[in-house]
């Protein structure tokens, strides 16, 4: 079974329901289906397929279309540069993927390689299923997507809302919020969406009284991806007294895990709740998180060895610190690994530092997190200059190298990066002083 | 006042080209959000996401004007 006879299911069980909407443009579950069927067409056939996201209809039939050809879909940031587009159609060409592969969703590692993620049509059944039970998506809900496709946060929400036979609404993000409040006012009378951590910041900071007024509407609000504030979480108790609020356990190594309605009366700070059905979590004697079950990933592709650094019997173990509390729910407390999360994306601090030691301008940097108003945590760059540089110079000679979310937000001039004694960059001494 | 606009945000979003004429395609919505949070602060008035529509962030010039329209309403 594939994700996708859901839909073949969907389009004979509730042909003239709206499956997608985009804007002016609405497909029924009869269209979407038939619409995926003509895109197979020009769609290659059991091949791994490299491609930049789009905020669209077209992503979708793209995506499903290339699961319904046997092929392995494999969607990049719209922004990837060229370079590293090729870079990942390089790594993937000729590559042969374990059966049952139906992606590879590429993210950063520790030391900044990019790693291919290996998903199976299994995994995605089951981070649907997981979903549909956990947080009770139902046939008459509206779920808007305000996230990137090629992130797992937004994606996974595809899996639950089509399982359900409910209606997808894509918007692109919180770039022109109007946009998203249109959406609410679609004629629909439940609406879901996830927001990172950011999203929620910007929507309570600069629209906190007209999303209130959209309160009864909203069914439930799923984050993720990055830690938010207990504050930001008390706040959007306050302004969605009714709604359920969810504060998810996921990555794209470990699919969706665990989640937690926040809105239970006692908004506990860093709760990601109890595993579902398909999942199972375990603490090591390190205090890491561990993960099992049928969500997890296949592995990483090209790269058996960091694999196995991760992946033993199944099991995916995490940098997450964490632990079960007395009612058997996940509590998170950081991470082990110097990886920065900035706005529901990690970046590997030492691929930042590389980028920068590239410049001949630069002699010696650190990347760093340092608070940011409305991320939360941004990238900070602290440079040692070897000639006169300016902060634009250095931030325009990142955005031709990067995706947008690697370019440094703040810059630091120094006459001296800290180092340990051994000569390795202190990243402790920065952390304690940031 | 525009020259104290473009330096306030290019010393905050240097990537940004902000001599285009399509500036809010060109943006993200961190950038935006920027945008409203800098422009609030340092002129003390009301900006909401709202008011981040692509015709007010056409230009620097629709920037400005933007800001001078909310000036008038404080």
């Amino acid at each position: 079974m594939i994700f996708e006879d859901f839909i073949k299911r969907n389009s004979e069980l509730y042909p003239t329901k709206p499956a997608v909407i985009c804007g002016d443009n609405t497909l029924t579950y009869s269209e979407l289906w038939q619409k995926i069927l003509d895109k197979t067409a020009s769609l290659p056939k059991n091949e791994v397929v490299v491609f930049r996201v789009s905020q669209d209809i077209d992503f979708l039939l793209t995506y499903f279309g290339l699961h319904v050809n046997g092929s392995v879909a494999v969607p990049l940031e719209k922004d990837v540069p060229e370079e590293g587009f090729k870079e990942v159609a390089k790594l993937v060409k000729g590559f042969k993927t374990p059966e049952g592969t139906a992606d590879i969703l590429f993210t950063t590692g520790t030391t900044g390689k990019k790693k291919g993620v290996m998903i199976s049509h299994r995994a995605i059944v089951a981070d649907g299923e997981n979903l549909v039970e956990g947080q009770k998506f139902t046939h008459n809900l509206a779920f808007v997507v305000a996230g990137p496709f090629n992130h797992i946060g937004s994606l996974s929400k595809v899996y639950p809302t089509v399982i359900q036979g409910a209606t997808l609404i894509i918007t692109e993000g919180m770039k022109n919020v109007n946009d998203f409040f249109t959406a609410l006012d679609l004629p629909f009378t439940k609406f879901a969406t996830f927001l990172v951590p950011s999203a929620i910041r910007i929507l309570l900071q600069f629209s906190g009284e007209k999303f209130k007024r959209y309160a009864s509407k909203i069914d439930f609000i799923e984050t993720g991806a990055a830690p938010i504030s207990h504050s930001d979480m008390l706040k959007l108790c306050e302004t969605l007294p009714q709604s359920r609020l969810y504060n998810t356990y996921a990555s794209t190594e470990t699919g969706i895990i665990s989640t937690y309605n926040f809105n239970d009366g006692r908004c506990l700070e860093g709760c990601l709740g109890r595993p579902m059905s398909h999942s199972k979590i375990i603490i090591t004697p390190e205090g890491l998180i561990s993960c099992s079950g049928n969500t997890i990933m296949s592995g990483y592709a090209c790269d058996e060895e960091l694999t196995r650094k991760i992946m033993k019997n199944n099991t995916i173990y995490t940098s997450d610190f964490g632990k079960i509390d007395e009612d058997g729910m996940l509590r998170i407390f950081g991470r082990s690994d110097d990886v920065i999360n900035t706005g529901g994306f990690k970046v590997a601090p030492t691929e930042v530092e590389s980028i920068a030691l590239s410049m001949p301008q630069i002699s010696d940097c650190i990347c760093v997190a340092a608070p940011h108003p409305v991320l939360g945590t941004a990238l900070k760059l602290i440079y040692v200059p070897s000639s006169v540089v300016s902060k634009k110079e250095i931030a325009l000679f990142f955005k031709d190298k990067v995706e947008n979310f690697k370019v440094p937000f703040y810059y630091e001039q120094a006459d001296k990066i800290q180092r340990t004694y051994n000569g390795k960059l202190d990243r402790k001494f920065y952390r304690q002083n940031s | 006042m525009k020259e104290k606009i473009l330096t306030l945000l290019e010393d905050a979003l240097p990537t940004v080209d902000w001599s285009s004429d399509f500036l809010f395609s060109a943006m993200d919505s961190l950038a935006v959000t920027t945008v409203l949070a800098v422009l609030s602060e340092e002129f003390k008035i009301s900006l909401n996401s709202e008011d981040a529509t692509p015709k007010n962030f056409m230009t620097i010039d629709s920037i400005v004007s933007l800001v001078e329209t909310k000036l008038k309403e404080k």
